[in-house]
């Protein structure tokens, strides 16, 4: 049995002459990992700003946990938008302090302590903000949406400003969190980590929603692979006259096809090869939700 | 309300620069008063000699103390415009909404800190006022110009809304202190002076918002009065306490006063309410 966290109904948000947001419509499910995707500019953090309380929609509505928009459902969220807010002259502790007293968290300090050995931020926690890297201020962002254990995260481009290996940590986190049944919404244009990480995506651009489904209907079904010959004219002249193969992408060298599913590998090599043509290259390339995502914005 | 007050005073107790602000401001008006007490003028014995300890005696402490602190308004007015633009500088009045305060909540929990703030203040001056009175002066009728100290109160609640007001509106800090403190030491000034000069009396301008609130604590006058009273002519004596009453309407003053914190307060609420935090 699915219950609906997040209802979005015709949310529009205008400023002066630019809609950056146009009828928006989305339902989240508890226990998703939803990514929310689009190039710069396209809504996204529009869309979490409204949902979270600090910009007004000049039209429509949302409700959390089918209560609305009462600021008493963010007590349930935990949110990470835009930039890590903090102020300088607290040390990471004091800062969280302030974030427990909004949150009403009970004796904080041992919840404090622990969400900040869950970002690594731990061995510089009486270390004032404005010391902090760029990934450390990321981290503690982080922190601070994980202090209330909330049933829903919110994270505006997660990953902005952490090394690989804080990226990679990070992943790992939102996977960790997911398997525990909470439900989580992040925006972000790094698309290989929404790939690995949602299980819902919707797509944004100019403020219009573009597509949404689960990850494999976005992504599809087809497979690609990339091929190449010393003969390209033979190649080419093979690829047309078979009707289970489209030329998707062309160059000099090499040329990337689609194929059915059911076509493997072997199969297309042993094809060329019944026509005559030697392949120096066959490479199988399953669609991502990159080339996928670059195709639905065109 | 407790909650809110007591996510303010979190943002604050590791701030160094309010701790030292309230410090500076804690030691100098002892400081001045020390000083105003030490000096004299005009031969003794004569009506025209004044001698500056008159002024923190009681009852006449309520004014003289409350007098000396107003000076230093500017200097608290600067620390709330302070605190205010760094939650604005910080994006921390957005994060205190995703973290879960209503806007009502983070414009509620300002207000509420800037009235501590005003009665912690004069919860000093009180202290101030009953330490030099006692000094000075036994305690006789010391509670008869008490009320000084809630004007007092009053005043700092007029500079922290209009510091409010302008922080809310300009939200850069260097521009909110600098367009602040000219408005109350220059524009205001010179525009009241011109009018006055034009029309011949200051009628109109003690009307004036920030006239109307650095003036609920004016000079301490007992001194002036107790010389117009003892002028022998009974016509320039009347006519004496005509001008003196004229100087310190305080009643109407402190109405004019409330009034134009609620205007401050309404225009604030009014300019949060339309635009995103």
């Amino acid at each position: 049995m699915s219950s609906t966290i997040l209802q979005i109904n015709k949310l529009s948000k205008k400023y002066k002459d630019v809609l950056a947001l146009n009828n928006l419509s989305l339902k989240v499910e508890k226990g998703t990992v939803f990514g929310l995707l689009g190039p710069n500019g396209s809504g996204k953090t529009t869309t979490l700003g409204i949902l979270l309380g600090v910009l007004r929609q000049s039209a429509g509505s949302y409700s959390w946990f089918g209560n609305g928009d009462a600021a008493e459902n963010r007590l349930r969220i935990g949110a990470l938008l835009e930039t890590p807010n903090f102020y300088p002259y607290l040390t990471a502790i004091q800062n969280l302090k302030i974030v427990a007293k909004i949150k009403k968290i009970d004796h904080p300090i041992d919840r404090i302590e622990s969400v900040l050995k869950v970002v690594n931020l731990y061995d510089r926690r009486n270390s004032n903000f404005k010391t902090y890297s760029l990934g450390m201020k990321q981290r503690l962002a982080i922190a601070g949406a994980l202090l209330n254990d909330p049933e829903v995260l919110v994270l505006d481009e997660p990953t902005n400003g952490l090394d690989p290996q804080g990226i990679a940590e990070i992943r790992e986190l939102i996977i960790k969190i997911s398997k525990e049944g909470k439900t989580i919404i992040i925006a972000s244009h790094m698309l290989d980590e929404i790939e690995k990480v949602c299980t819902h995506v919707a797509i944004l651009k100019f403020g219009n929603l573009i597509r949404q489904g689960t990850i494999g209907e976005i992504i599809g079904g087809d497979n690609f692979v990339i091929i190449s010959s010393s003969d390209m004219i033979a190649l080419n002249t093979a690829i047309s006259s078979n009707n289970q193969m489209e030329v998707s992408k062309s160059a000099d060298t090499e040329i990337t096809i689609k194929v059915s599913k059911e076509m493997t590998t072997e199969m297309i090599n042993q094809y060329f090869f019944d026509k005559g043509v030697v392949l120096s290259k066959l490479k199988s390339h399953s669609e991502s939700l990159e080339t996928q995502f670059l195709e639905i914005i065109k | 309300m407790l909650h809110l007050l007591g996510i303010e005073y979190s943002k604050v107790k590791n701030y160094t620069t309010f701790w030292v602000m309230l410090i500076i401001y804690a030691t100098l008006i002892p400081l001045i008063i020390w000083g105003i007490s030490a000096f004299h003028f005009g031969q003794e014995g004569t009506p025209m000699y004044w001698e500056g300890s008159s002024v923190f005696k009681f009852p006449v402490v309520w004014n003289g103390v409350t007098w000396v602190a107003s000076w230093f308004n500017l200097l608290l007015g600067i620390l709330i415009v302070l605190i205010i633009c760094n939650d604005f500088n910080y994006r921390t009045f957005k994060q205190n909404v995703i973290d879960g305060l209503s806007k009502q909540q983070v414009i509620a929990s300002k207000f509420l800190f800037l009235i501590a703030l005003a009665m912690a203040v004069t919860l000093y001056t009180f202290l101030l006022g009953t330490v030099f009175g006692f000094i000075f002066s036994d305690g006789g009728n010391m509670l008869d110009d008490i009320y000084y100290v809630g004007i007092y109160f009053i005043q700092t609640i007029g500079y922290f809304t209009l510091a409010f007001l302008f922080s809310i509106l300009l939200r850069k800090t260097a521009l909110s202190i600098i367009i602040f403190t000219l408005a109350i030491i220059v524009v205001n000034p010179l525009i009241s002076l011109t009018i006055s000069l034009t029309i011949g009396d200051n009628s109109i301008v003690q009307f004036f918002p920030i006239n109307s609130i650095s003036e609920l604590t004016p000079f301490p006058l007992q001194w002036l009065t107790d010389l117009v009273q003892s002028n022998p002519d009974p016509e320039a004596q009347s006519q004496g306490m005509e001008k003196v009453k004229m100087i310190i309407s305080q009643p109407i003053r402190t109405v004019v006063a409330t009034i134009y914190i609620a205007i401050f307060v309404f225009l604030s609420n009014l300019i949060l309410k339309k635009r995103d935090l």
